[in-house]
């Protein structure tokens, strides 16, 4: 039990890193669903295999209750701005605050609970991005289908999501979050320990 | 001396609709991204850009109005082309992507001003005078002032990759592109460490961490222009949205012969 306040400087960091972290996630987003309707439902999976070098680095350089809170809400404050649909949000931001209660907590953090708050924040994330189209699907073909989108993109999108496909994005979602999580620390001991920028975790 | 310090704060490069509150801004952003994604219809979705248009005009950056709105027109336009030709595979493609790009631009070309007529200090008074705490203004304000500086750096690393050989063609980075992540990547982050170990120097040394309550020299009020601008507003989006359920929805713009 060391120091678990938030000083300026962790809240710095966090902005900064919360903002490379929204624009992966929007360029990843963009070009995926842009390829086209199966590559579409994947999208956060392949979202979190990328951030988790950058939610490990946060993690690693503010080992503090409260970090991956605010990086969630923000991001999810950010995607209501950018006006995307508003279950992604609300997964971001539910996401973030119970991973950060239930996981990581006031205690010392360790690799282990770095990587599982990863994993249940980027599969309520999926959740959020992807259950809609499967829960409320009327409203969601309604808005699509009047935004000029074509049948058949919708109709490949409404088959993807359903039962059991939807519970293979789910947990695609989980284990995404594990794989970021793996790979930003090795990324991590690779680059950042090695430059005595983070310390050895 | 002190005098002077005054003047230069009091002396703001914006004029018009870029000296409204800021809070006001980011609610019209809100507003216009939960809007636009409902219209549908050409006409009042030229309309809603219209007005945009005309919002970032009198906010002292009309050359950037006037961008947007021509990439637009030009855009809907190629996109309504689209509708009388059948190629497979990729007319799909295309198609997706001219609605995605459509439905950006208006957003786009607020958040942009948004982001450029508003100074950080301005928006963290105001934000601080809404009841926001600390913890949640000092990162969101970090990573406004942060997106534009990360578009920098990007460019300087990739210009640093093609003196280097590193992942210059598209075709090695198409080949590996795990590595070209992690050339990138790395980098960036590296930069995100020191930039904002810099920053958390310059903040503390001018009394970010305060609790106190601050003032401000500049006027930083949501009063009644505020909220006339903020009426309109709503009764624009009425109107558009009435529009867009009638007739005037259904109509093409650019019909073909």
């Amino acid at each position: 039990m060391k120091n678990t306040k938030l000083i300026g400087k962790d809240l710095i960091l966090t902005g900064a890193l919360t903002a490379l972290m929204f624009i992966i996630y929007m360029i990843i987003s963009i070009v995926m669903s842009l390829a086209g309707p199966v590559t579409n439902v994947f999208y956060p999976p392949a979202v979190s295999v990328v951030n988790g070098i950058v939610m490990m680095l946060l993690l690693a350089k503010v080992p503090k209750y409260g970090a991956l809170s605010i990086a969630g809400v923000i991001q999810g404050l950010l995607s209501f701005l950018v006006g995307a649909f508003w279950t992604v949000g609300t997964g971001l931001i539910v996401g973030a605050l119970l991973a950060d209660f239930l996981i990581i907590g006031k205690r010392e953090i360790t690799t282990g609970k770095m990587i599982a708050a990863y994993s249940v924040f980027s599969g309520i994330f999926t959740f959020g991005a992807i259950a809609p189209m499967n829960i409320l699907r009327d409203a969601f073909m309604q808005t699509t289908l009047r935004n000029g989108l074509s049948q058949e993109y919708v109709d490949g999108l409404i088959n993807m999501t359903q039962w059991p496909m939807l519970t293979v994005i789910i947990i695609a979602g989980f284990i995404g979050g594990l794989v970021g999580g793996f790979i930003g620390l090795k990324v991590l001991k690779k680059h950042f320990v090695k430059a005595g920028l983070v310390q050895a975790a | 001396m002190n005098q002077s310090i005054r003047e230069k704060i009091l002396a703001v490069s914006f004029h018009g609709t870029a000296r409204l509150d800021p809070r006001l801004k980011l609610l019209l952003l809100i507003i216009l991204g939960c809007v636009s994604f409902f219209i549908n219809g050409d006409i009042p979705v030229l309309l809603l850009m219209l007005s945009v248009t005309l919002f970032v005009m009198a906010g002292s950056d009309p050359g950037w109005g006037i961008k947007m709105l021509i990439t637009y027109l030009v855009i809907s336009y190629l996109n309504t082309c689209l509708r009388y030709l059948t190629i497979p595979v990729l007319s799909l493609m295309i198609s997706i992507f001219g609605v995605t790009v459509l439905k950006m631009i208006p957003i786009i070309t607020l958040g942009r001003w948004v982001i450029k007529s508003t100074y950080m200090d301005e928006l963290t008074v105001s934000f601080e005078r809404a009841g926001m705490p600390l913890t949640v203004i000092i990162p969101f304000v970090v990573m406004f002032r942060y997106i534009p500086t990360l578009a920098i750096e990007y460019r300087m690393i990739r210009n640093t990759m093609r003196i280097r050989g590193v992942s210059d063609t598209v075709l090695k980075v198409l080949t590996h592109p795990f590595a070209t992540v992690e050339y990138i990547l790395i980098p960036l982050l590296m930069r995100c460490l020191k930039v904002s170990d810099e920053l958390a120097a310059s903040g503390t040394t001018r009394g970010m961490e305060r609790e106190n309550k601050r003032h401000a020299l500049l006027k930083i009020k949501f009063g009644a222009k505020e909220y006339v601008i903020l009426a309109c507003t709503l009764c624009l989006v009425i109107a558009l949205f009435v529009a867009d359920r009638s007739e005037i929805g259904q109509y093409i713009l650019w019909r073909q012969g």
